[in-house]
């Protein structure tokens, strides 16, 4: 079953990217992260321009976070107060972002710091996650040696100003914290070209202190936001994105969505971030071989422009 | 085929004609004008059927519209590898197949060919090397240049036939077919023909909105996906 996409100029098969989308959406329903870090990859891989991969993913991830943030929603693990403090760094960060990203290419070397940055947050955030996780799942084996310790270590952070009580989350925090966060993973989401979930549910859990079960939800719902604006410039400035394509992807992960929603709630917390570690560090140590490793092929094409 | 027996009948028809007329020593024709792209396009054939008044060698150069294209070379830097400069190639054909009833230095000395436009050494490019070589590489790969000897059939000396193959990654435009008759090494006549690879239906449809209503298309693809995910959403929350 092969389609011909009119703005990827190529024809692909449908069952692929049906399969395609329901194990990326499957991850976001789980994870709360949109899954673009493994998509786009997959989507240049199977032979789609980058450009049309990237901007059709992105939305595509506006699918997979709606249908992901209702299941959420329904057992009210969304905070929204928390979300919108982070979606307005991430509105500031993004645009930010997109200059860096601009200027870059003008110097040539936007390719490289992609690159990079895939390997450096994929590679530290996935081993501090599996080491976290590891050692909370053994702590829960011993119960006995297990320190009495507070609901969140307090730190300088605490001290700064316009705090602001987040109640879903349990917190009463300095509004300067999410808003920096958002500010930080709206920079990479615009260098990268991904939703930012994998960065920003870590950050959730480790520096603001929040509880998984709230982080994916809110993870979920400020990503929608970020994706649907990136969906937009994409379309009016390069005509990159692919309905049809999208189409497609979207069928299939709004469905991995639900189940993994459904998964998600059946597993443990530290379980959860042990598996979400694992991924995340998986997909750095690839994109690190494909850095290191001799090409086979040294020369590549591509069209101006793109 | 049952398709070529009736083309069969044209080349009759056309020798029938030749014979009569002996105005041209070559004519020759395409099966259709135009590629249509559908939803369903999976690459296509177009034959390509002809007659020469005297027996000679054909070859057969198709060639698409113009696709800028920009060549890089990976190099280690700190022991990471990363695109190193590119070299862009403005004059790239997008598409270029070559077809012959000969290989072609046996039809022609390279001089002759490369005046008459056939093969890549004839494309107009600045920069030559390996990254020109790396460019023909690529696309051969992808299916998008050939030179391809043997692909012209000559029966009884005088009518020829040619199965010209384009993958689905073709470019869409305007292409020209150029047929050249050679006899021991000498330009006898070339017939050329055009016709255009396009989208149809959806496929031009999707693109040519996408195109001209930017941000209409942007905002439509959001709502898609918001309603998409939201009724993936409700149908679950029911089972």
């Amino acid at each position: 079953m092969d389609f011909y996409f009119p703005i990827a100029e190529m024809s692909l098969n449908a069952l692929m990217l049906l399969g395609m989308g329901f194990g990326v959406g499957l991850l976001s329903g789980m994870f709360g992260v949109g899954g673009g870090f493994l998509m786009t990859p997959l989507l240049i891989f199977a032979g789609v321009p980058p450009a049309v991969a990237v901007a059709t993913e992105a939305n595509q991830v506006v699918a997979a976070s709606v249908s992901g943030v209702l299941a959420h929603w329904r057992r009210g693990n969304v905070d929204f107060k928390m979300g919108l403090v982070l979606l307005g760094g991430g509105f500031l960060g993004s645009t930010f972002g997109v200059w860096i990203f601009t200027s870059l290419r003008k110097l040539g070397q936007i390719d490289v710091v992609i690159s990079i940055c895939f390997v450096t947050f994929l590679g530290i955030i996935g081993l501090l996650m599996v080491i976290e996780s590891v050692n909370a799942l053994i702590r829960y084996r011993n119960p006995a040696g297990r320190p009495l310790t507070k609901l969140h270590q307090h730190t300088w952070m605490h001290g700064l100003p316009f705090k602001m009580r987040f109640r879903r989350s349990k917190l009463y925090i300095s509004a300067l914290m999410p808003l920096g966060i958002g500010i930080f993973v709206g920079i990479l989401s615009a260098i990268m070209g991904v939703g930012g979930g994998f960065v920003m549910v870590p950050a959730m859990i480790y520096l603001l202190g929040m509880p998984t079960s709230v982080v994916i939800g809110t993870s979920l719902f400020q990503i929608i936001f970020v994706t649907a604006n990136v969906t937009f410039l994409q379309s009016i400035h390069n005509q990159t994105v692919d309905v049809l394509l999208a189409a497609l992807l979207i069928f299939g992960s709004v469905i991995g969505a639900q189940v993994g929603g459904m998964f998600g709630s059946k597993l443990r917390g530290e379980q959860l971030r042990a598996l979400l570690g694992l991924i995340v560090l998986g997909v750095g140590v690839k994109v690190a071989w494909t850095l290191i490793a001799t090409p086979s092929e040294l020369f590549t094409i591509g069209v101006v422009g793109q | 085929m049952i398709w070529s027996k009736a083309f069969l009948a044209v080349f009759w028809f056309l020798l029938g004609w030749t014979s009569v007329s002996q105005s041209r020593p070559l004519i020759a024709d395409l099966s259709q004008t135009q590629i249509s792209i559908t939803t369903s396009f999976k690459g296509t054939h177009l034959l390509l059927f002809g007659a020469v008044s005297e027996p000679g060698d054909i070859i057969v150069v198709v060639r698409g519209p113009d696709v800028p294209t920009m060549v890089r070379k990976k190099k280690r830097v700190g022991g990471v590898w990363v695109n190193g400069p590119g070299v862009n190639f403005e004059n790239a054909p997008g598409f270029y197949r070559i077809s012959s009833s000969k290989p072609l230095p046996k039809i022609a000395k390279p001089e002759i060919l490369i005046e008459n436009s056939i093969g890549y050494r004839s494309f107009e490019m600045l920069h030559q090397g390996e990254y020109r070589a790396a460019l023909i590489r690529l696309k051969e790969l992808s299916g998008l240049y050939a030179t391809k000897s043997g692909g012209v059939k000559i029966t009884d000396n005088q009518l020829f036939r040619a199965e010209l193959n384009f993958p689905s990654s073709v470019p869409t435009g305007p292409y020209r077919v150029e047929v050249h008759l050679f006899r021991q090494g000498i330009l006898v006549d070339t017939y050329s023909k055009q016709f255009r690879v396009r989208k149809v239906g959806l496929e031009e449809a999707v693109f040519r909105f996408a195109h001209t209503h930017s941000a209409i298309y942007g905002i439509m693809a959001i709502i898609l996906a918001v309603v998409a995910g939201w009724a993936a959403g409700a149908c679950f929350r029911r089972t």
